[in-house]
């Protein structure tokens, strides 16, 4: 029964899906919709940019060696590499026919290559030189071959042999590039430590582009608590092995790696093997998030790039074999739009993949896309949209921003959303010396640090258009301190102030405690407790300022600081305000077995008050924050930690004070509080969950019985 | 507070521990007996290459002896003779002599390599699929007709034609059919009221399935499928080694009994084709069309026959779930107790010689349309070609505390890009305003009034009225067939769309992922008709109808409800109200039963689906229809891309359209209905008003006139011709083209008029 249930889990995650298809979007002829992701991470819906036109592949003929004009049908089988030369002849690693394919430019047979004096087995890469030298990764037989233009077998190479190789490392090469130089860059399954990098002789001369063994937060626990001998039992922790590789003209080595990975999937190694791509961001092969509802449990859940392409003007295409998607970025690594995806069960359609390996770009920038279930090759070019982006977007990163900002206007009225427009006409703006314009474009295309800049000029603009009054601003407010001073007139107010009629009023006098307890906490603290200070109503007022300042951070925080899309108020105030009750109760449950003296209402008054800073500091903060920039962060950032801490010190000292506790009684009781939360949390999420259905159980009855 | 610290006192501790516990566990196990995983059958994907339970013939089938057919009747054009062993028909034209045979052309059968099972299959009159219900898991399985074991009862001639009834009687199924021939085409029908059953369910028939059927045999020829605008599947040596055929519902798939989605266009028009050399036909489903699916099998996929059919359903497939909550369990079933109703007609429209191909085809469907569906050409307009503007009103999007409306375009603003088109030179245009209800797009089911934020009724009047003097007429989008607010009285458990479980449909159409519910077409006859004065007093000049005419479902609703095939006529009885109140209505994506109620369809599709086995998009729907409707692509300023999309609506006759906001368009960003790439409409004005410039001179003059050619010059360089003679050669590629002594420039295309024709 298990396949069974295989099945209807594909089945039933196919009708999911196709509920899920919205009529309303601006549906494309071809048959995949193309997409980009705004700062938000917001997918928002692109004219395609490749479109498909032709397919390659489909029929390759083998000539009877006996009787050359007979031909036998012999499609590729499993192929899992395209190689394109500058003279745009195609190589095909026919993986299941243990053969090259070579086709012209436009995708007719040129010949099979079968290394006839020493068969390949599985090839699965292939490498041509500028001077024809053919390198091909022989899988099977664990070896690269290296062969003349006709195909001749001119070197074998086999595991090199060296001390830097362990011996029960098994060469697996599958795929490989070669330099200028004639090194080679050979990935090879399961090699941990990178790109081998070989010489033309085949000797070891180091390893490339390792990737970083990434230690999760359990592994960083085992390593702490286990002894050296259990620890050397677990699994080794090894870094992911890179799938594949590409190189452009200018001497870059980009590679993929797929695995349980979740950043630098995509890495630009210049030659020293540092990677170069300097954007934001640090994850690469796009999706949708509503791609993984439809899988199955166990499935993989995170993109697993299998190869990379780079095109003449050094934008990346990646590919993903998980959800299908082709991504494409700038040479820094910026998406610039993703597109594709997974072809429905029983229809092959251009554009869609069933299993994509690997892609290669020609010299006309033209795509290819090879799929080895379909065993063909998908041929794309570049629409109209896509050369309007990727011709703009060479002027931006070359720094041309006012010659781009035509371009990117023409693409911006195709279409309204696309954010790397509204980022190249940013630049243009600030280079053209229109800050606000800058900062408007920058906040829209969600770049903090262009924002944080163009507000900085806008600012010094400010200063020194105003620094006459200012300065004597400041020169008169010194002047009249002095004076003051010198007249004792502060001395009389102060005095005065302190002497002033202090109000009656019981909830002012309750709100004036809060000030009190900022300043003597642990007197404050104690008088809720044994003085009567502080009602419920003063700390109920307290908490819903306290989650006032928390919605005023969310709103007035200056977009330097703060990168929102959308203040969601109902989880702002789930988030914070049960959190909060359940300090409270967990704390009131612990503390009554726990020799506390403090009531419930103890507590509860208590833990507002300590909320105090939040509102003195916090809301100030918001606001000043908008005529501070990133470089003045450091001050932000200290204090927005400074309120923390605060917060995090009073309620300590309530807690001591409030239950008559010392030090370490206090500790203990912190950490018994902060378990019985947890263990709350647990609780309640189970019981709703198992009771859901008992519920959804009872509604449908109540239905029926009304409806009916 | 003392509560808790009563039971929190040590005496009362375990008691109260234990009492949360035994409610912990009452509840697990309560809740625990709903988990019970059903055991689920596997969906029904079923290997076509299945043997049957039943005698299978020892010998190897054999297609009919020529000199076994008898002629039975004919008429001026053609002349019919049948098998009276096989049941097979042989029809010979008679303005060429071309013989058409309702099997698998036998000059290659002795080529044929496939199977015995399927050479069973291609060598009988008709397929049949069937599941035994008595079994735990539904299986279906294919069956054709065994002769020696099945049998031909009631064999008579009748006018025009014969008559018989197939009998299996192994399997238990009885099916009378009928073939007859008039004018130019053979008319093949099976005869619901005769249908018999006995243990086993009939799933589906194909009648004559393999009626001209021909190898790949350097014969220029196609098969032609109702994908999108018209697809041809060219005859080649297939030898990739994908099995996958062209299997589409007619109308579109039925969302009660929700199958696989595979992302292809929906079939509008009942209609399939083939091309081999100079023979060719044009096959019209004329009758019980709803229930059928079109199924093309390209050579090399099920035999190295190419063979199109239709297949005649009298059940379906759905899943069956077995939890409310969860759509993840469930298993799948038939409808059991019924079978489709009326009766299924396929007409084979014979083509001469000089009209067997795609051109031709269309040619005769368009007849079909004036003589069988009473269309009518177009009049003249002389105020050239219409632009069709479609402004959106406004939306909804997720706010700080609820639902947050999102402004548009306001009536009077649209009074300002009306009258800013007209300056600029736009002599003819059509307003579609769209999302004017209350809560914009997305509140579906809301009417009358409109949106007090965009100007409310009297906004809209004096909107009306300004454009009426500009003789501009304005439509309303509506969308009866959805609702998610309860307007109109609407009670999904009462009115909503039902399937056989009882269950209401619901449908993701927004980008909230929100359910909407279908609602029955019986109840939007009644919502529609008592809207209707409300529209009168507006003075609009017609409704834009969504889902109505597009979407069609059987309904099990017991109130509301109606079948297929009964939902085409309740939704045409929606059109007819329309048209004969308010005098206009227009489609979007319309199947073609809406057609003569219908004068303009919008965003019709203009392309194939891509798959790999179509080879290219033809322009059927459009050389059929042009001239009597008009019709619009993807709006102009939605392309994919917008010099290609340009060529392409002037190749095919299409007429402008756009699609526009006052508002930026970045105020929809996150809008619950409404997405557009780009909308805004001072971005677009002198655009628009610079394409509707090249689109008025160059189609200005053929609104009302047929398209009379249309063939491919070269790769990616196509030609149109209309009936006065006037001719348009669209050039794809990014070189010139050279036409004669003339040059089409890259990514352009010119005009010739009859008099330059004849230079």
């Amino acid at each position: 029964m298990n396949y069974k249930r295989g099945g209807l889990w594909l089945f039933l995650s196919l009708i999911i899906l196709s509920t899920v298809l919205l009529p309303q979007a601006a549906k494309a002829d071809v048959k995949y919709n193309t997409f980009t992701k705004n700062s938000a991470g917001n997918l928002i819906w692109l004219q395609p940019a490749y479109i498909p036109i032709d397919v390659i592949g489909e029929d390759l003929y083998m000539a009877d060696p006996n009787d050359p004009s007979v031909k036998t049908v012999s499609s590729m089988s499993h192929p899992k590499d395209i190689f394109i030369d500058d003279t745009n002849q195609m190589y095909i690693a026919d993986t299941g026919n243990n053969r090259i394919v070579q086709l012209d430019s436009s995708g007719r047979l040129v010949r099979f290559i079968t290394v006839p004096e020493s068969a390949l087995n599985k090839p699965e890469g292939v490498f041509v030189t500028k001077e024809g030298e053919i390198f091909i990764a022989d899988t099977g037989n664990r070896r690269i071959v290296k062969l003349d233009k006709d195909g001749k077998l001119v070197q074998e190479i086999t595991k090199p042999d060296s001390q830097f190789i362990s011996d029960t490392f098994v060469f697996t090469p599958v795929k490989l590039i070669v330099d200028e130089r004639g090194f080679l860059y050979v990935a090879s399954q399961g090699s941990y430590e990178g790109l081998l990098v070989l010489d033309p002789n085949g000797n070891l001369q180091g390893y490339f582009g390792t990737n970083q063994t990434l230690l999760s937060a359990m592994d960083a626990l085992k390593k702490w608590l286990y002894t050296e001998s259990m620890y050397a039992k677990e699994v080794l922790k090894r870094p992911e092995t890179i799938n594949s590789l590409a190189s452009d003209g200018s001497g870059f080595i980009y590679t993929v790696t797929g695995g349980s990975i979740s950043s630098n999937q995509l890495k630009k190694l210049n030659s020293r093997g540092d990677n170069m791509l300097r954007s934001s961001q640090g994850t690469f092969g796009e999706y949708r998030p509503s791609d993984t509802r439809g899988l199955a449990p166990t499935a993989v859940k995170t993109p697993q790039l299998i190869d990379v392409a780079v095109d003449s003007d050094g934008n990346i295409a990646v590919v993903d074999q998980q959800f299908k998607y082709i991504s494409h970025y700038d040479g820094n690594g910026s998406l610039l739009y993703f597109w594709g995806g997974p072809s429905a069960a029983g229809t092959s359609q251009i554009g869609l993949m069933k299993s994509p390996v690997a892609l290669d770009f020609n010299s006309k920038n033209e795509l290819f896309v090879l799929d080895d279930q379909e065993n063909i090759i998908q041929k794309f070019r570049m629409s109209e949209f896509g050369q309007n982006v990727v011709e703009a977007n060479k002027l931006t990163l070359s720094g041309f921003y006012e010659e781009s900002e035509k371009l990117w206007q023409d693409v911006l009225r195709l279409n309204a959303e696309f954010t790397p427009a509204i980022q190249g006409l940013a630049h243009a703006a600030f280079k053209k010396e229109q800050f606000a314009e800058a900062k408007r474009l920058f906040k829209a295309a969600g770049d903090q640090e262009g924002f944080s800049e163009s507000y900085w000029q806008i600012r010094l603009f400010w200063f020194q258009q105003n620094f006459s009054w200012i300065a004597s601003l400041v020169l008169v407010g010194i002047f009249l301190m002095v004076a003051l001073e010198k007249w004792s007139v502060t001395k009389r107010l102060k005095a005065k102030w302190r002497s002033r009629e202090r109000s009656k009023n019981p909830l002012i006098t309750h709100f004036k405690h809060a000030f009190f307890v900022l300043r003597h906490p642990v007197d404050g603290f104690t008088a809720i407790r044994y003085e009567g200070k502080g009602t419920y109503w003063s700390a109920a007022v307290i908490i819903v300022v306290t989650y006032s300042a928390l919605l005023i951070r969310e709103y007035f925080t200056s977009f330097s600081f703060q990168l929102v899309h959308f203040v969601n108020v109902y989880n702002v105030f789930t988030q914070f305000f049960v959190v909060w009750i359940m300090w409270v109760i967990s704390n009131y449950l612990v503390s009554s077995i726990y020799r506390g003296e403090g009531r419930f209402r103890d507590i509860f008054i208590g833990s507002a008050y300590a909320l105090v800073p939040y509102i003195l500091i916090g809301i100030p903060l918001a606001i000043v924050s908008n005529v501070m920039t990133l470089s003045e962060s450091s001050v932000y950032n200290f204090v927005s930690e400074g309120i923390v801490i605060w917060i995090g010190l009073l309620m300590f000292w309530n807690t001591q004070w409030i239950h008559n506790y010392t030090v370490g009684e206090t500790i203990i009781n912190i950490v018994l509080t902060l378990v019985t939360m947890i263990v709350i949390g647990i609780l309640i999420f189970i019981t709703v969950g198992l009771t859901s259905d008992l519920f959804s159980f009872l509604y449908e009855i109540f239905q029926e019985v009304t409806l009916r | 507070m003392k509560w808790i610290k009563l039971l929190l006192t040590k005496q009362s501790l375990p008691t109260v521990i234990a009492a949360v516990l035994i409610i912990v566990a009452v509840t697990l196990i309560a809740a625990n007996t709903e988990f019970v995983w059903k055991s689920t059958a596997g969906p029904t994907i079923v290997p076509e290459d299945e043997g049957t339970n039943f005698t299978q013939p020892e010998k190897n089938p054999v297609l009919p002896e020529e000199s076994g057919f008898s002629k039975v009747a004919e008429s001026d054009v053609l002349s019919l003779k049948m098998d009276a062993k096989t049941g097979h028909f042989i029809m010979e034209d008679k303005r060429n002599n071309e013989v058409y045979y309702s099997y698998p052309d036998p000059k290659y059968w002795s080529k044929e390599e496939i199977s015995k099972t399927w050479k069973q299959h291609l060598s009988s009159p008709i397929m049949i699929q069937y599941v035994d219900f008595s079994e735990p898991i539904l299986n279906p399985k294919e069956l054709s007709f065994t002769p020696g074991v099945d049998s031909i009862k009631d064999l008579k001639t009748i006018d025009g034609g014969f008559q018989l009834t197939f009998e299996l009687p192994e399997a238990g199924f009885t099916i009378p059919v009928e073939v007859t021939v008039d004018g130019d085409y053979v008319q093949t029908k099976i005869i619901r009221e005769g249908i018999k059953e006995d243990k086993l369910g009939l799933i589906w028939v194909r009648l004559y399935p393999f009626f001209g059927a021909t190898h790949t045999d350097g014969q220029e020829g196609y098969l032609f499928i109702p994908d999108g605008p018209g697809a041809l599947i060219n005859f080649k040596d297939n030898q990739l080694n994908v099995n996958k055929l062209y299997d589409e519902s007619v109308y579109g798939s039925d969302m009660v009994y929700q199958g696989l989605d595979n992302n292809r266009s929906q079939v509008s028009m009942p209609v399939f084709g083939m091309k081999s050399g100079s023979k060719g036909f044009l096959a019209v489903l004329n009758d019980g069309e709803a229930y059928a699916n079109i199924v093309a099998s390209p050579s090399g996929v099920f035999s190295k026959y190419n063979w199109v059919t239709a297949q005649m359903n009298f059940r379906s497939s759905f899943l069956q779930y077995t939890r409310k909550n969860f759509a993840d369990s469930g298993f799948v079933d038939f409808n059991r107790d019924e079978l489709f109703g009326s009766d299924r007609v396929v007409r084979y429209y014979i083509l001469d010689k000089e009209n067997a191909d795609y051109v031709g085809m269309a040619k005769r469907y368009r007849q079909y349309l004036i003589e069988e569906k009473g269309l009518k050409k177009l009049e003249a307009d002389t105020a050239g070609v219409p632009l069709h503007l479609t402004v959106v009103g406004g939306d909804q999007e997720k706010g700080t505390l609820a639902n947050r409306y999102i402004k548009g375009t306001t009536t009077s603003e649209a009074e300002q890009m009306v009258k800013k088109l007209h300056e600029l030179g736009v002599g003819n245009m059509s307003v579609t305003y769209t999302g004017w209800q209350e809560g914009g797009y997305s509140a579906y089911g809301r009417t009358l009034p409109v949106d007090s934020s965009i100007g409310g009724d009297s906004g809209m009047k004096s909107f009306v009225d300004f454009a009426h003097s500009l003789n501009v007429p304005v439509y309303l989008d509506t969308e009866y067939a959805l609702n998610n607010t309860g307007a109109g009285g609407f009670e999904k458990e009462f009115a909503g769309v039902t399937n056989l479980a009882g269950q209401t449909i619901d449908v993701r159409m927004l980008y909230n992922e929100d359910n909407v519910s279908a609602v029955s077409d019986k109840f939007n006859l009644k919502s529609v008709k008592s809207d209707l004065e409300g529209f009168k007093k507006l003075g609009i000049d017609g409704l834009v109808v969504g889902r109505t005419g597009q979407e069609l479902f059987s309904d099990y609703n017991t109130k509301y409800g109606s079948s297929r095939d009964e939902a085409k006529d309740v939704q045409v009885d929606i059109l007819k109200a329309i048209q004969s109140s308010l005098g206009g209505v227009q489609g979007i994506k319309s199947n073609f039963y809406s057609l003569p109620y219908v004068h303009h369809i919008q965003n019709m599709v203009s392309d194939y689906s891509y798959d790999l086995f179509s080879d290219e998009a033809v322009p059927f729907a459009q050389i059929a229809t042009h001239g009597l409707i008009t019709y619009s692509f993807n709006y102009s300023n939605n392309r994919d891309e917008n010099g290609n999309g340009f060529l392409r609506e002037i190749e095919y006759g299409a007429v402008p359209s756009f699609v526009f906001t006052h508002a930026d368009t970045s105020d929809f960003l996150s809008a619950y209905g409404i997405r557009f790439y780009s909308t805004k409409f001072s971005d677009w004005a002198s655009y628009a008003a610079e394409e509707y410039k090249r689109f008025n001179e160059t189609l200005g003059d053929v609104q009302n006139q047929f398209i009379a050619e249309h063939r491919t010059l070269a790769h990616n360089v196509k030609e149109t011709v209309y009936e006065n003679g006037k001719r348009i050669i669209v050039n794809y590629n990014t070189e010139p083209y050279k036409y004669g002594n003339l040059e089409v420039p890259a990514k352009n295309f010119i005009v010739l008029d009859e008099e330059a024709v004849k230079q």
